[in-house]
């Protein structure tokens, strides 16, 4: 149980995949101009990250390694993740019409979004059995949805001060901002590795 | 003709050199720049991508169908991120090492789809190759400016060379996460100014 | 969507994918050798380097593999050997073996002298041991020491147990690891020395 518990804390903020492990930096800064869209970005990536992140774990364990086939693990995963997207758009646009209207435009983003490439083929990288993987996806996710809110707050503030130089507005003052959230997450590292 | 095809190649160096305009592609280029060889290992690595995919996709971009040309567009990028991983494992082993899941995470770099998409599908094999190699090379470049600051700063080399005094006690913070994101703030912020003093002129 | 799309769509689809998985296997069985020599090398030539003294080849570019036995599935096991040459003579022949130490299994490359039947040298390649005791088989050179020069036929075992071999005090267990893998590899190289033509 305390193994599962790091495992979240690590993957939630000690390596938070956005700031420490530097996976899914374009939304960080695409959507993260208002709350509203990086609450619902934030949404939809614990949603497919969990699931891709369990579906890539179980094709590799029971079809790619089985047949010897890992170096197509690339391609194989990329595709899943794809079609899977696919799939979820149109099962939610049928089955619950207001969640699609809000999740609804980010899910083509979340095709290209590092982090649930990412964090499947860390899952496998580090072993993981399906349970680990499962805690570690979802963790891992809630973490990226953590710091894209944390950030549109920051950025909103930032927005309505208006004393943000000019040069340094838009994405540099984003960046810049990463930079000190990330550290005040690396403070956690005494809690786990 | 010759002028299109230079003209599509520059682009990527400076006008619209993708990480540090549009923010694109950042990811890898903030993960594998503490130090200059990785760098331009990985910057290898993408350019290889992009001509390779910009190439394919434009070969067969009239028979794809409109519907499912970005599942189509993956696969060509996936196979040839596969094949720079397959080569690199056999000829660069520690390389490979060092870049870890970088290889393979080429696939999600948005710059590649993002050229095959905005690019590539609407534009014949040359201009597509010329594009997809500049935006490679801007990549490319971004990461070594990056890498350079980092590496220089952070442990007082550049390529593994020592370039400042011996005593250097080198700068741990630029080689940690959070010190990417600062180091890239500043430089953007940099290029902002760079860029409008220019256009006044 | 007309079903003449969705049949074209299709089609488009598994020919894309179909020739992609393609072109990375023929990809994948050209550069599969080179890359089984890139990890071959990467991980072992430390350990050779440090076993090996005197020697004109590549020892992991031409090593050999033979097959020693059956798990307990009954698919074969084999074990590589590297060989070194000089002037055109194996003057060496190295294979590592394992046994279990105090935390895990300890690793140990074993270099034989195929002419005189000598034991050359022996390098710990992989081991857990608890850190400052049972790493001392890798920091304390007069333990590995005591394996040079060698003969096959004599008898690996601690001097606990009936051996030649001095533990190290505090590190027992580690000591007898090295010594049971040292076993383990010269026996395994007396089973197929008959199959060697050196």
């Amino acid at each position: 149980m305390q193994d599962y518990f790091l495992l979240i804390i690590a993957a939630m903020f000690v390596n938070n995949i956005v700031l420490i492990q530097f996976l899914g930096n374009c939304p960080l800064v695409g959507v993260t101009s208002s709350m509203e869209s990086a609450f619902g970005m934030g949404a939809a990536v614990v949603f497919v990250t969990t699931l891709a992140g369990t579906s890539c774990w179980i094709v590799q364990r029971f079809v790619l390694e089985p047949l010897a086939l890992e170096y197509l693990q690339t391609l194989v995963f990329i595709l899943i993740i794809a079609s899977l997207v696919q799939f979820v758009e149109i099962v939610l646009q049928k089955v619950a019409p207001p969640l699609y209207r809000t999740l609804g435009i980010f899910l083509p983003l979340i095709t290209t979004n590092c982090m649930v490439f990412g964090a499947a083929i860390l899952s496998i990288k580090h072993d993981y059995t399906f349970l680990q993987t499962l805690v570690f996806c979802l963790a891992a996710a809630v973490g990226f949805g953590l710091v894209l809110v944390f950030m549109a707050g920051l950025r909103e503030r930032m927005e309505v001060s208006g004393r943000v130089p000019a040069a340094l507005q838009g994405v540099p003052i984003t960046m810049i901002t990463a930079g000190m959230m990330g550290l005040s997450f690396a403070g956690l590292l005494g809690m786990a590795k | 003709m010759a002028a299109r095809i230079v003209q599509e190649f520059t682009k990527g160096l400076w006008k619209e050199i993708a990480p540090l305009r549009f923010a694109l592609g950042i990811c890898s280029a903030l993960a594998v720049s503490t130090r200059v060889d990785n760098a331009l290992g990985l910057g290898v690595a993408v350019v290889f991508v992009t001509c390779m995919s910009n190439v394919l996709i434009s070969l067969v971009r009239d028979v794809i169908p409109d519907k499912v040309r970005i599942a189509v567009f993956i696969s060509i990028i996936a196979t040839a991120v596969v094949i720079v991983e397959l080569l690199m494992q056999a000829y660069f082993y520690p390389l490979f090492l060092v870049l870890g899941i970088w290889i393979p995470l080429i696939v999600v770099n948005c710059i590649v789809l993002g050229r095959a998409e905005a690019f590539a599908r609407k534009n014949p094999v040359g201009l597509s190759l010329a594009d997809g190699l500049g935006m490679g090379l801007g990549f490319t470049l971004s990461l070594l400016v990056i890498a350079s600051i980092r590496e220089v700063l952070g442990s007082g080399t550049w390529l593994g060379i020592p370039v400042l005094p011996a005593g250097y006690p080198g700068f741990g913070f630029l080689l940690r996460p959070p010190g990417a994101f600062v180091i890239f703030g500043v430089l953007l912020a940099a290029m902002n100014i760079i860029s409008r003093h220019l256009e006044k002129r | 969507m007309t079903l003449r799309e969705m049949i074209r769509m299709i089609v488009v689809l598994t020919c894309v994918t179909g020739i992609c998985a393609g072109s990375l296997a023929a990809v994948r069985l050209a550069t599969r050798e080179q890359i089984d020599y890139q990890q071959i090398k990467f991980i072992k030539e430390p350990a050779l380097k440090k076993v090996l003294a005197d020697y004109e080849n590549d020892p992991v570019a031409d090593r050999i593999q033979i097959e020693t036995g059956k798990d307990a599935r009954g698919r074969p096991v084999y074990t590589t050997l590297f060989p070194a040459k000089k002037g055109g003579r194996v003057v060496t022949v190295v294979l590592e073996a394992s046994a279990p130490g105090y935390k895990g299994p300890i690793g140990v490359m074993v270099a034989i002298d195929p002419q005189n039947d000598r034991l050359q040298g022996i390098a710990v390649t992989t081991q857990s041991e608890t850190p400052g005791l049972g790493t001392k088989i890798i920091d304390e050179p007069s333990f590995g020491a005591q394996f040079v020069g060698k003969s096959l036929g004599a008898n690996f075992q601690l001097a606990s147990a009936g051996g030649e071999i001095q533990a190290i005090s505090g590190a027992t267990v580690s000591s007898a690891g090295v010594s049971q893998a040292v076993i383990r590899a010269v026996g395994i190289y007396q089973g197929i020395k008959p199959e060697l033509k050196f």
